[in-house]
């Protein structure tokens, strides 16, 4: 079976399907994805069911490295990533699309680069022992998923049977239109209630007018904002009852919450309004700092939204892209410099390629030539700064003493940014570009490679 | 035994060591350069660290590089293999500080035999012949009276050098001066060491070399000798064991030189003392090369030993050669393949394999990393396979080595398996004993 080996886990890194629903009698939260539309449409490109689990990773990525030859795809939220094949070769990961991986191919996630959660959907699913047949982690039951918990170095992922063959599922993507944005500024629509009679009419008006910013202490529980505090008619509490995903909660602070996957079932604050389903992923997919307006539609619109979305999760939305990369290219060269064949002209897409062996006595003599036409726009490869040796990464001069640099500061060329101790010997790193810091990769304190990616960049 | 090494070494050498890993249960990471990365080795080992760029100083020569990386893996200990870093008392001395083990003799033993003059002083030590030479040469003047002691034609050696690179030929008392100065600044150049000695230049000899094996209990075993006569710019292309038309005393009296010699250098793991006897029956002994041999193979096939599990048991302090007997069996021949290209003066080439079929068939073995597909890259030696053939005798194993040559194809570059052939097929080799100079007087 394969498997996929955690070389880093990333902040918070977890398996997650659609959730375990029907159980918020026994106290049991659903769990599963943040963005759950994302996760299907993830799993419809390689082949999935869609209640199929996959890694939910937040705000920056994992390294992962197949262990066997796999299927997989991102979903979700943007994310710089590459992947590195066991040659060496680098080639960055476009979303939304089925991607072939071979035994010891290496996957490198960085940073988000809008949006706060990415899927790694694996044709076969992440195949960890299903719990109330589910395999969705819910973090604080430590329920489900791999040992109930986050991912953790040299976890190793069972992959499942894909349903079908490797070949046909590589190069399959989600139809350019239909990719969702993930906008720092979002409206997300909503029904008033279950207690929207509990706050005052200006409080209703307020949330409906004004915008919260997501604050950092959000999590899979639920997202907290800030913003003009929301007026109680009759105080905050009310008898405990049941809680819906999306319920808009406010306690005495008058900030509101969105309660979200991994929610409590049951719970006592008035609840001003509840997310419609169909855009509960857009509040899954806010970071923090991201700012959310709110707009009333009614039950009748809710049910149209998420019948328009169940209807994206379809064949219809898929499409087929080039899934020849530099390998099948070297290894066409190779069968075509062994062949008598003095020219050939092939077109796969958005690839043309024309081959042609040179008169003897030219430059090169017999050697094929290639001549390569117009290929699809290149995704933007995050700009990474890599080991310039082996050796173990430090981020700071000593335990006690800040590191050179974190995720979002400004760099300029040649300013150290990490130190590579090699036998005791430590040597700087210096940003070889300048820009804003967006992911870092390595580990303190762990060992890098040679050519190993260290940090991230964006221009400023 | 150990459970997990390093490999500090690429391309055939690598494999050679991974597959005695393999065969022994021991996993093996193995470092590679940034060129080497999609290289079979690479791809068969259990782990795979990459220590550095292409070049080799940064990283098949990066001791730090390397010796950290063996710490971060969890590797017990290192195998060097051959060339590189296998003969660097420093290297070993980094390994061993660093709490690891050298799969090797001790820093200080290398250092011992590494110094050219100092081993030479060693070997007269326990009388063993050695080549009439100078000490360390201060000077020209000092270099003009060794060659006028001597009588020309004499030999400049670095003292620092090895795989026969280093080595000037002094016809006469006019030449001394420029090759002096020359040989002086090529010896900095390629070993950062300028110092130098003289030997005398001996008429027909032969090269023969002794293999020894050696626990850390003191017990050294000759494992029979090979001869390398068959050399090209000092470089060798076919070796043998037995070496033909050795008579018994001659044999016995240079395995015994060379179990001596070992003995009182404190040397342990595997080592090989080379000799050169001439044409009167003299032998004398030329250097001791501190690690395994590219040539071992013809050794291990008649003597079914597994020169890289001897290594590994020695260095985990497992060997116990007391009771070591041996039964060597017939004879062993081995031709080097290398991307030279015999019509352009042995031009080292690189390029890529387009097609790739190693021989087989009755005693022959094949050590090799080529692929169809695989690059040559640039930085590295040009070593290609090692085609060894084994046979109950003489005639037969050379019989089969011509037909393994005969069969095999590489593809895509130029190599020396059409000279090899044409050696393997000529009557001096089919006679054997040929001289270390047969070769460069064109066969």
């Amino acid at each position: 079976m394969a498997t996929l080996r955690v070389v880093r886990p990333g902040p918070l890194t977890s398996v997650q399907d659609l959730g375990r629903d029907g159980l918020g009698d026994q106290g049991i939260a659903p769990a599963g994805a943040m963005d759950s539309l994302a996760l299907r449409l993830g799993n419809l490109v390689v082949g999935n069911p869609p209640n199929a689990a996959a890694l939910e990773i937040t705000l920056a990525g994992p390294i992962l490295v197949a262990e066997g030859t796999m299927v997989v795809a991102l979903a979700g939220a943007p994310f710089e990533a590459w992947l590195q094949t066991v040659g060496g070769a680098r080639s960055a990961v476009a979303p939304w699309q089925a991607l072939r991986v071979q035994d010891g191919d290496r996957l490198t996630i960085g940073g988000a680069q809008q949006g706060a959660r990415a899927y790694l959907c694996v044709a076969g699913g992440i195949d960890v022992p299903p719990h109330h047949d589910s395999r969705a982690t819910h973090l604080g039951a430590g329920l489900g998923g791999l040992a109930g918990r986050a991912l953790r170095e040299n976890d190793r992922l069972p992959v499942g049977t894909p349903r079908q063959g490797l070949e046909a599922l590589a190069g399959r993507r989600v139809r350019r239109d239909l990719w969702p944005p993930y906008p720092a500024e979002a409206t997300v629509r909503v029904i008033l209630g279950p207690q929207a009679e509990g706050f005052t009419p200006d409080a209703v008006a307020t949330f409906l007018s004004a915008t919260y910013t997501v604050q950092p202490d959000s999590n899979r529980m639920g997202v907290r904002l800030s913003g003009p505090p929301l007026s109680h008619v009759d105080g905050a509490d009310l008898t405990s009852e049941g809680i819906a995903l999306g319920a808009v909660q406010v306690p005495h602070s008058g900030q509101p919450i969105v309660l979200m996957a991994d929610r409590q079932t049951t719970g006592g604050y008035t609840k001003i309004a509840t997310v419609i389903g169909a855009d509960i992923g857009v509040v899954g997919q806010a970071r923090p700092g991201a700012r959310l307006r709110f707009e009333a539609v009614t039950v009748e619109a809710a049910l149209a939204a998420r019948r328009a979305q169940e209807a994206l999760v379809d064949e219809t939305s898929i499409e087929r892209t080039l899934t020849w990369g530099p390998a099948e290219v070297a290894a066409l060269l190779h069968a075509f410099a062994a062949s008598g064949v003095g020219e050939m002209e092939l077109e796969v897409e958005a690839l043309r390629l024309v081959l042609r062996r040179e008169a003897r006595g030219a430059a090169g003599a017999g050697e094929p030539v290639a001549a390569v036409g117009e290929n699809p726009p290149p995704t933007e490869a995050p700009q990474a700064l890599t080991a310039p040796l082996l050796g173990i990464f430090y981020r700071s001069g000593a335990a006690d003493v800040p590191p050179f640099v974190e995720v979002g500061d400004s760099v300029e060329a040649g300013q150290v940014v990490a130190l590579i101790d090699v036998m005791k010997t430590l040597h700087e790193v210096r940003a070889t570009i300048g820009g804003r810091i967006t992911a870092i990769l390595a580990e303190n304190g762990a060992l890098v490679e040679y050519d190993q990616p260290l940090m991230t960049f964006a221009n400023p | 035994m150990f459970s997990h090494i390093l490999i500090a070494n690429r391309g055939e050498a690598a494999l050679r060591i991974l597959r005695t890993c393999r065969a022994l249960g021991v996993r093996a990471t193995l470092a590679v350069s940034d060129a080497d990365r999609d290289s079979l080795p690479a791809r068969l080992a259990d782990g795979v660290v990459c220590i550095g760029p292409a070049a080799p100083g940064l990283s098949y020569l990066n001791g730090p590089a390397l010796t950290q990386a063996a710490l971060a893996v969890g590797a017990q200990a290192i195998h060097p293999g051959y060339g590189f870093l296998a003969e660097s008392a420093a290297f070993a001395r980094q390994v061993t500080d660093a709490g690891l083990v050298f799969v090797g003799p001790s820093a200080d033993a290398i250092a011992r035999l590494g110094d050219k003059a100092a081993s030479r002083a060693l070997a007269a030590s326990v009388g063993a012949p050695v080549i009439p030479g100078s000490g360390i040469l201060t000077d020209e003047a000092a270099a003009r009276r060794a060659a006028d002691g001597l009588g020309y034609p004499v030999l400049l050696k670095a003292a620092a050098g090895g795989g026969g690179r280093g080595i000037r030929r002094v016809e006469d008392g006019a030449a001394l001066a420029g090759q002096f100065a020359a040989a002086r600044a090529e010896a900095v150049g390629a070993f950062g060491d300028g110092t130098l000695y003289m030997e005398k230049l001996l008429g027909h000899a032969r090269h023969v070399e002794v293999q020894i094996l050696a626990d850390a209990r003191g017990y050294v075993v000759a494992l029979g000798e090979r001869d390398c006569s068959a050399q090209r710019r000092r470089q060798k292309v076919l070796e043998e064991t037995p070496a033909p038309h050795l008579l018994a005393p001659m044999r016995d009296a240079l395995h015994a030189a060379a179990c001596r010699l070992a003995q009182a250098a404190g040397y342990v793991n595997v080592g090989t003392a080379e000799f050169l006897v001439d044409a009167d029956g003299q032998f004398y002994f030329m250097e001791m090369n501190a690690r395994l041999q590219v040539e071992h193979p013809v050794t291990e096939m008649v003597t079914g030993l597994d020169l890289v599990a001897e290594q590994l048991r020695v260095a985990a302090g497992e060997a116990n050669y007391g009771s070591l007997r041996l039964a060597p069996l017939g004879w062993a021949v081995e031709a080097r393949v290398t991307a030279e290209d015999p019509d352009h003066d042995f031009l080292p080439r690189v390029g890529t394999v387009t097609r790739y079929q190693p021989p087989g068939g009755p005693g022959i073995r094949v050590d090799s990393h080529l692929t169809t597909g695989y690059t040559i890259p640039p930085w590295y030696d040009s070593l290609l396979a090692k085609v060894i053939a084994w046979g109950p005798d003489r005639p037969t194993a050379v019989a089969r080595l011509a037909g393994a040559l005969g069969e095999m194809v590489i593809e895509g570059l130029p190599t020396t398996l059409p000279l090899l052939r044409w050696l393997v097929d000529s009557p001096a080799f089919r006679h054997g004993g040929v001289d270390t100079a047969w070769l460069q007087r064109g066969a």
